[in-house]
């Protein structure tokens, strides 16, 4: 209850200092729109050429791209700004303060940010998900709607954690001032439906940096062409990675404070 | 000059010692030319794409891997933070253009990088051993040349993006906007020849073709001797254009800096 | 005549920027500006050789002068000269015969030893190979930095840090150094050496030095000559001394009493400015002093009485209150005042 209240306060003062710059939300709400317009051409290419990639149809890997843009909208807005700004604090010290406060850790340098401009592009992600529906003149079943809110909450916990354990990693290698960015190497893979790569890419991108749990699997919940064992094999990934992050985490905490001067 | 070049290049070439892993994980993160490689390479598997088989793709996508490499560009987020921290006045006060600081930080990088590339590139060799490539003494000179111009058009457009500084808050992301064209229309999302014919058209003439794919398509075997000319000039064209426009923003951005101290 | 400065007037047309993509574009075709006058007709003349102390407060304008001064900002009207050169040139053989430096920026790279840094210098400046070392070792003596050269920058204390700043831009020998502050932050000791090696290097070299401090002592032990400007303004030019004379036309007589008084009035031999116990601070007009120094030892129970100059801060003070005071008399306001960084 306690830290539902602290939520609200920090979502609060994170607000009042973006709505500061309301031109700026335009120009982003214009990025955003730019960057999609660029998402999918790039996979407008490929059908001038096929009319199906690794067995999707056009709106189908739409809904694909729609979840890159959704999930590229979650880390701008809540990760990098917390999880990933740690980093900064550690080379500049004020983590410390993060450390000293009668708040669990990980809970303020998870949650205590929030650039609500960059939520456009969660927003937008959405919009699309909505628009390749329409074009396939598909209604998803409820079961087909739960499944995907289910694989997207997985996908959210996936994501949160691959990022936790890279900051946890970092907490070594203080140096490297651009581990964070390591992600977004792999990320750039999961604009496209992972059916479309071969052999030892798709194996890493399902299990090793699972982004085919992030952008392909949820679309395919939607489009109800999901197995049972993937929905499975997902929620345990999810739930597994979700707990080894947080134990990673807390070994970085007190790595950090033992060995900090 | 090159008794500054030099010392310049040594105190980079130290400094990036210092940060040998954060570049190694640069280099990891430009991993676009292999998500691509790999989404055509599984799209040709049943034929070739409009005269693209599998083995022209790892060809074209090996090489752009190689080229971006030997032409990434970090400029603006340097000169951004120098602008915006006052550290370019410390630059200005020193009897030496501040371009040449940044472009021998840059070259720093290139004078590394090979030490890792070499390696990557002969083992990427023993794996896919059918890429092919046209090579004539006279191609891989005109490479060799078309890399250096990749390079110095890629370098000079964020530099200029950079100066905007002076006059704008968001000179980022209008470059940002420069890089995503540069990835759509200079051969990263496709090879060129892969789009509708008149975007291929238009793209030919476009400077993003010049800062990626055209180092490749040189020994790629689809360019005549005729196209080579053309492109050759063309790319100089640019080089010459960017340098001019360079040279106005640099003494309009002057001008702008010592009267508003930025 | 090293630097000569007429009429020197530097105005800052601040735009009203808006934020974001669309307000930057809109303000990149057309802006709207307000006149913020950093430096306002100030004009000197400083002779090779000579140690100013530059003084005013915060945002008086004394970063935007030195600036112009170094050819970083050029002037709005009124002409400057450095070393019979326009600063604003920014020629090479201008350039390579001064220095900047500025307490809060640095120019040597953080993640490698001095000397590094040190030797690019060498490389833009094209200092002789035998000069280099030849300086290098004179600096090196100077500022104790024998030990400090092969060390990363950012292991470096902040005064460490600041010897090797000074070195590296004094690696040219330049004649004239505009100094920025060079001793903000640092503890006495140290604020002592760099003090100590600016007077050092001025009598070496026969350099000119404009100095800026918020530390009275730097001034006080380093310059004669003082030049004070506040808003823009010149305020005061000469001998610091002088200046005490001047603005504070008076003497301190602190008086310490064998007894506890009664009766006797202080009020009657000057202005009382503190009482404790049985002492007193009293000031009285600089001409006077002798003599009522001599009335109190007369008729008071004085166990102890010194004359002084007051405090020089206490001088600077008092030249910028009288200064704001006529401004206000003017009706002008303090709010158009703008932080010269």
């Amino acid at each position: 209850m306690r830290y539902l209240k602290l939520l609200g306060i920090f979502y609060k003062y994170s607000l009042v200092s973006e709505l500061e710059y309301r031109a700026k939300f335009l120009a982003n709400v214009f990025m955003s729109v730019f960057w999609l317009g660029w998402a999918i051409v790039s996979v407008a290419v490929f059908f001038l050429h096929t009319d199906k990639i690794g067995d999707w149809t056009w709106p189908e890997v739409l809904m694909v791209v729609a979840l890159f843009t959704f999930f590229s909208g979650v880390m701008e807005a809540l990760l990098r700004p917390n999880v990933g700004a740690v980093l900064d604090q550690i080379r500049d010290g004020t983590f410390d303060f993060v450390l000293t406060k009668p708040v669990n850790v990980q809970f303020i340098a998870s949650l205590r940010n929030i650039v609500v401009w960059r939520l456009s592009d969660v927003v937008i992600g959405l919009g699309l998900i909505v628009y390749a529906m329409s074009q396939m003149h598909v209604v998803p079943t409820l079961g087909q709607v739960v499944l995907f809110v289910w694989m997207l909450l997985a996908a959210t916990a996936i994501v949160y954690a691959l990022w936790l354990m890279m900051v946890s990693l970092a907490f070594w290698f203080v140096r490297l001032d651009n581990f964070t960015e390591l992600f977004y190497g792999f990320y750039q893979a999961g604009r496209y439906p992972v059916t479309i790569y071969n052999g030892v890419v798709r194996v890493i991108l399902t299990f090793v940096v699972p982004i085919a749990f992030v952008t392909t699997f949820p679309a395919s919940a939607l489009l109800g062409r999901i197995d049972q064992t993937t929905t499975i094999i997902g929620f345990a990934l999810a739930i597994g990675l979700f707990i080894v992050s947080n134990r990673f985490w807390t070994f970085a905490i007190k790595h950090y404070s033992s060995a900090s001067s | 000059m090159i008794r500054k070049y030099l010392a310049l290049l040594r105190r980079s070439l130290a400094a990036m010692f210092e940060y040998r892993a954060s570049m190694l994980i640069w280099m990891l993160i430009n991993v676009m030319p292999l998500v691509m490689l790999a989404v055509w390479f599984s799209m040709s598997e049943g034929g070739p794409i409009a005269g693209y088989t599998q083995s022209d793709f790892v060809s074209y996508y090996l090489l752009l891997a190689l080229v971006q490499q030997m032409t990434s560009v970090w400029v603006i987020y340097e000169l951004d933070y120098e602008i915006r921290h006052g550290d370019l006045s410390i630059k200005l006060l020193h009897p030496l253009n501040p371009l040449h600081d940044y472009l021998s930080s840059n070259l720093a990088d290139k004078v590394l990088k090979p030490v890792v590339l070499i390696p990557l590139a002969l083992g990427a060799w023993l794996i896919f051993p059918t890429m092919h490539y046209e090579w004539t003494p006279i191609r891989v000179l005109v490479l060799v040349a078309a890399m250096i111009a990749a390079w110095f058009i890629r370098f000079m457009a964020q530099y200029i993006f950079g100066l905007l500084a002076f006059w704008i808050s968001d000179s980022m992301t209008l470059n940002d906007i420069w890089f995503a064209l540069a990835e759509m229309l200079g051969g990263m999302i496709a090879p060129l020849d892969l789009f509708p014919p008149p975007v291929t058209a238009v793209a030919h003439w476009l400077p993003f073709r010049f800062m990626l794919s055209f180092p490749v398509e040189i020994v790629s075997g689809r360019l005549t001797a005729t196209d080579l000319a053309v492109g050759v000039a063309t790319m100089l064209f640019w080089v010459g254009l960017i340098f001019v426009i360079y040279r106005w923003v640099w003494r309009r951005g002057i001008r702008q800096f010592s009267a508003f101290g930025a | 005549m090293i630097i000569s400065i007429q009429h020197l007037c530097k105005y800052y047309q601040v735009h009203q920027k808006e934020a974001g993509l669309i307000g930057s574009l809109k303000s990149f075709v057309r802006r709207k500006y307000t006149d913020v006058k950093a430096v306002d007709d100030v004009s000197f003349q400083i002779d090779a050789g000579e140690i100013i102390g530059f003084l005013g407060p915060n945002g008086a304008g004394k970063t935007t002068t030195l600036k112009v001064l170094s050819g970083l900002l050029y002037p709005t009207r009124g002409s400057v000269r450095v070393l019979s050169f326009t600063p604003s040139e920014r020629r090479n053989a201008f350039l390579r015969q001064i220095t900047l430096v500025m307490g809060q920026k640095q120019q040597l790279n953080w993640d490698l030893p001095a000397m590094e840094s040190f030797l690019v210098n060498a490389a833009i400046y094209e200092i002789p190979e035998k000069q280099y070392k030849q300086t290098l070792g004179e600096l090196t003596e100077l500022l104790e930095l024998a030990p400090l050269l092969k060390k990363q920058v950012r292991k470096l204390s902040l005064g460490e840090r600041m010897k090797c700043e000074l070195a590296a831009a004094l690696l040219h020998l330049p004649q004239v150094l505009f100094l920025d502050e060079p001793t903000i932050g640092l503890d006495v000791t140290m604020q002592t050496k760099i003090r100590q090696f600016i007077a050092e290097y001025n009598e070496r070299y026969k350099a000119t030095v404009i100095l800026t401090s918020h530390y009275m002592a730097d001034v006080t032990a380093l310059c004669r000559r003082v030049i004070v400007i506040d808003h823009g303004k010149l305020l005061y030019d000469g001998d610091l001394r002088a200046l005490a004379e001047k603005i504070a036309p008076h003497k301190l007589i602190r008086v310490e009493f064998s007894r506890a008084l009664n009766g006797e009035r202080l009020e009657d031999y000057g202005e009382v400015v503190k009482t404790r116990g049985q002492r007193a601070d009293l000031l009285i007009p600089r001409d006077a002093a002798p003599g009522v120094a001599a009335r109190m030892l007369a008729e008071l129970p004085i166990a102890d009485v010194t004359i002084e100059e007051p405090a020089i801060e206490d001088v600077i003070t008092r030249v910028f209150e009288q200064a704001a005071r006529a401004r206000a008399e003017r009706g002008e306001s303090d709010e158009d005042e703008d932080e010269d960084e």
